[in-house]
């Protein structure tokens, strides 16, 4: 059965607002010289200049991946690697240049702060243009702000996680990353203290053909709890753009973070970021999800259950349309004793588009009474779309429990036929069945961004369902 | 001569080394083997050859079946001190020929015998075959085992691997199931000391209503390491077809370790596709209820074990090897 789906012009597209924004500087290319002037203009210390230089040798170094989507095409030299807005960072945004601000606007972002945010931070191109935060959370030593200014005010915390959760070295296009980083967000929740309201940063990528190379350190300190709210998106051009971020998470004993990503950045752009956490003692980490942009996605979560009792979640959802390739998943290392992962990853392919859900995990002698279960469903919307799964786990005891469950299909033509019965037209059954294939995924987001992630799906089902 | 094996249809990151077994295959070895024994043969077209597998002489059996037959064909290969055997067996079941067939290699000796054996098995249209390979060599053996399968139309296949034998188990099969037909790969495979255990089976459905399974057994023992590959693919076409995979790694010692890569590709959207691995020591409810009945630890896990296998060994219609096969695994656990 062939659902059609007819053109709702009640959706419009808000993440594809082109913006016209006259820039103050914008450099091409991957030198030694592009470096300089980056570090230069941020005023950095000495030891960061001299450690995007070694990176920038181990980006000429190191090779592409041999495996997943191909993405040989990558010139970097096309690429404008530094693209500096014409706006100083803001506390308020009455103080954003207008353009900015409505693109912002139209994103929900000054909205939501409003409403349901206790801080928030966004980012245009290169460079953050906003950050704010409650006061009261700055009274009791939260700390939240641009990763830039954090080299120089936190010097202490920079130098025990920056670039030790993830090394310089993991893989070339985090060797690019520590070459280029700018923007991004710094984060660290004291002690015993527990935010009521999620932190957001929003990550616009404006100019065409530029990259993104924020990085974010996020440590959640002892008995403390965060939600971390991750927003992306860019206007599709014809130029190829890329996204190569970089977060680095340490969630501390007993201490709980929620990072929920809705990325939906332009069908033009390469997403090749990188995600690591690392867990102490009965810490937690929710990775929840939701990947909806991009012309190629690399991107697998790491959790490193270092501490007993540790925990990792993922909830996980890929949405791939005509001409993408979204490869997602997960990575997690068992290290310690009674640890837990769960994972719900869902992935829906249409008009040609491919989804890969990839899994590595590791269980190490030590870690016995270890806890897995993965769950991986994936939904083909056309015969030309394509789905692949592909785990891998690595087991060193025997007292565990593991599971993996994958599975395959299309929309039944029985359940079409139910919500029919039901009066329901067969594009609203279509819809009914996806939206509610992606529930549990949209459900763990706060409820706005439900709706937020509800509208995405709405847009991407635009023509043919299946 | 090294040699990169069981490679996987789509690569993925090289930090655990799954992408591939890479194996040495010693140059000296040369086949010595004084041939296999056959309890009927008269439904069969024989024909043996000489032929080259690596650069190495082989022998080479074509066995064309070309009529019905209830009770299986049992080829039995008995390898005793120097014997080695590198060879290439072909297998046709002709239309509406439905056969069932063992090939029981077995050891007289604990010699480091080597054994490499690579099957191809056709069925055409209408055809069925219950096919069981079964690998009782000495704990000291090298055993690769390949086989490539095509299942033509409205055929049936039960490809049954019990893998027992030998220090080295390197086995994989790739089979195409085309129109209408059902392709079932069932595998049981022991470790025990040091073994290395590696697979990699990938099953395509081609066609439309095309039906493949693949369903492996494992128990490892000791400091045993298994790496499972396995891959289901549907293509585009193969409409209203149904792939499914399952892998149970039983891990009776706390020192084995067990790595599973378990793929299902799918380029079509009217499938139902799945999949399911589990890794881990014996179920402890399972435990609990049955030593509550009066059973001692090791007579529960010997019944868990043999509940989880026996649907396979059904299979092979051969009581005495079926016997065999059943002392061989109790014997070590």
């Amino acid at each position: 059965m062939k659902t059609r789906v007819e053109e709702n012009t009640t959706l419009q597209n808000i993440y594809d607002i082109k913006t016209k924004h006259e820039f103050v500087d914008k450099e091409y290319g991957l030198t030694k010289e592009t470096i300089e002037k980056i570090s230069a203009s941020k005023n950095e210390p000495s030891w960061v200049l001299e450690f995007r230089l070694k990176a920038l040798e181990l980006f000429h170094e190191l090779k592409d991946p041999d495996w997943g989507p191909d993405i040989s095409y990558l010139d970097i030299n096309k690429i404008a690697t530094y693209v500096k807005p014409n706006s100083k960072e803001n506390k308020s945004w009455d103080d954003v240049p207008d353009e900015i601000k409505n693109v912002f606007d139209k994103l929900g972002i000054p909205e939501s702060e409003k409403e349901q945010m206790a801080g928030v931070g966004a980012q245009f191109d290169s460079e953050i243009i906003y950050h704010n935060l409650e006061d009261k959370l700055k009274e009791r030593g939260v700390i939240y702000c641009n990763f830039d200014k954090a080299i120089t005010l936190y010097p202490e915390l920079i130098a025990k996680y920056f670039a030790k959760i993830v090394p310089v070295t993991d893989h070339k296009y985090i060797a690019l990353h520590y070459a280029l980083f700018s923007g991004g967000s710094f984060i660290y929740i004291p002690k015993g203290i527990k935010l009521e309201l999620p932190l957001q940063s929003y990550f616009r990528l404006n100019e065409p053909g530029a990259g993104q190379f924020e990085h974010t350190l996020i440590i959640v300190d002892d008995d403390a709890s965060l939600e971390f709210i991750e927003g992306c998106s860019a206007p599709g051009y014809n130029d190829l753009n890329l996204h190569a971020g970089c977060v680095e998470l340490y969630v501390g004993k007993n201490a709980h973070l929620r990072f929920s990503t809705i990325e939906n950045w332009s069908k033009n752009l390469l997403n090749l970021n990188t995600k690591k956490c690392i867990v102490a003692e009965n810490g937690k980490i929710e990775w929840i999800m939701g990947s909806f942009g991009s012309k190629v996605s690399m991107l697998y979560p790491l959790s490193v259950l270092n501490g007993e009792y540790a925990k990792a979640s993922y909830t996980l959802l890929s949405f791939a349309g005509n001409g993408q390739n979204l490869d997602t998943g997960l990575k997690v290392i068992h290290n310690a004793p009674n640890t837990t992962l769960y994972c719900d990853s869902k992935s829906i392919s249409k008009d040609g588009g491919i989804c890969t859900f990839r899994s590595n995990v590791y269980v190490a002698k030590k870690a016995v009474n270890a806890n897995i279960a993965i769950s991986c469903e994936s939904l083909m919307l056309d015969s030309i779309s394509r789905s692949d799964t592909i785990p891998v786990s690595n087991i060193n005891n025997n007292q565990i429990l593991f599971s993996h469950e994958a599975s395959v299909g299309k929309i039944s033509p029985d359940m079409i036929y139910y919500l029919m019965s039901r009066g329901l037209s067969e594009k609203e059954a279509a819809a009914l069945i996806v939206e509610g294939f992606a529930e549990p995924i949209a459900k763990s987001f706060p409820v706005e961004y439900a709706v937020e992630m509800n509208r995405l799906i709405n847009l991407e089902l635009e023509g043919t369902i299946g | 001569m090294k040699q990169i094996i069981n490679e996987i249809p789509i690569k993925t990151t090289n930090s655990f080394k799954v992408n591939g077994l890479e194996i040495e295959i010693p140059d000296n070895i040369t086949t010595h083997f004084h041939g296999y024994e056959v309890n009927d043969d008269h439904n069969l077209i024989l024909e043996t050859t000489k032929t080259t597998i690596m650069n190495h002489d082989a022998v080479k059996l074509n066995i064309k079946i070309t009529s019905n037959n209830e009770s299986p064909i049992i080829f039995n290969y008995y390898f005793d001190q120097a014997d080695n055997l590198i060879e290439e067996i072909n297998i046709e079941v002709l239309n509406n020929v439905h056969a069932n067939i063992i090939f029981n290699y077995a050891a007289l000796s604990k010699e480091q015998h080597f054994h490499y054996l690579k099957q191809t098995i056709k069925l055409d249209n209408e055809s069925s075959l219950n096919f069981s390979t079964i690998n009782m060599l000495s704990s000291n053996a090298t055993s690769i085992i390949k086989v490539d399968n095509e299942v033509l139309s409205n055929a049936n296949l039960t490809y049954n691997l019990i893998d027992l034998g030998g220090s080295t188990k390197v086995s994989s099969s790739y089979g195409k199931t085309y129109d209408n037909a059902i392709n079932n790969l069932n595998v049981i495979y022991l470790g025990t000391n040091e073994d290395l255990i590696d697979t990699n089976y990938y099953y395509i459905n081609e066609e439309t209503l095309a039906n493949c399974a693949i369903n492996v057994q494992g128990i490892l023992l000791d400091h045993a390491k298994k790496t499972f590959r396995g891959t289901i693919e549907f293509v585009s076409g193969a409409t209203s077809s149904v792939g499914n995979e399952i892998e149970n790694c039983m891990m009776l010692s706390n020192d084995a370790s067990s790595i599973s890569v378990p793929l299902l590709l799918c380029n079509e959207e009217d499938v139902i596709g799945s999949h399911s691995a589990s890794n881990g020591e014996i179920n402890k409810d399972q435990l609990f209820y049955l030593m509550s009945k009066g059973l001692t630890k090791k007579e529960a896990i010997n019944i868990i074990i043999m509940a989880n296998i026996n649907p396979i060994l059904n299979n092979i219609n051969n009581e005495k090897i079926v016997n065999d096969i059943t002392h061989s695994i109790i014997s070590v656990l």
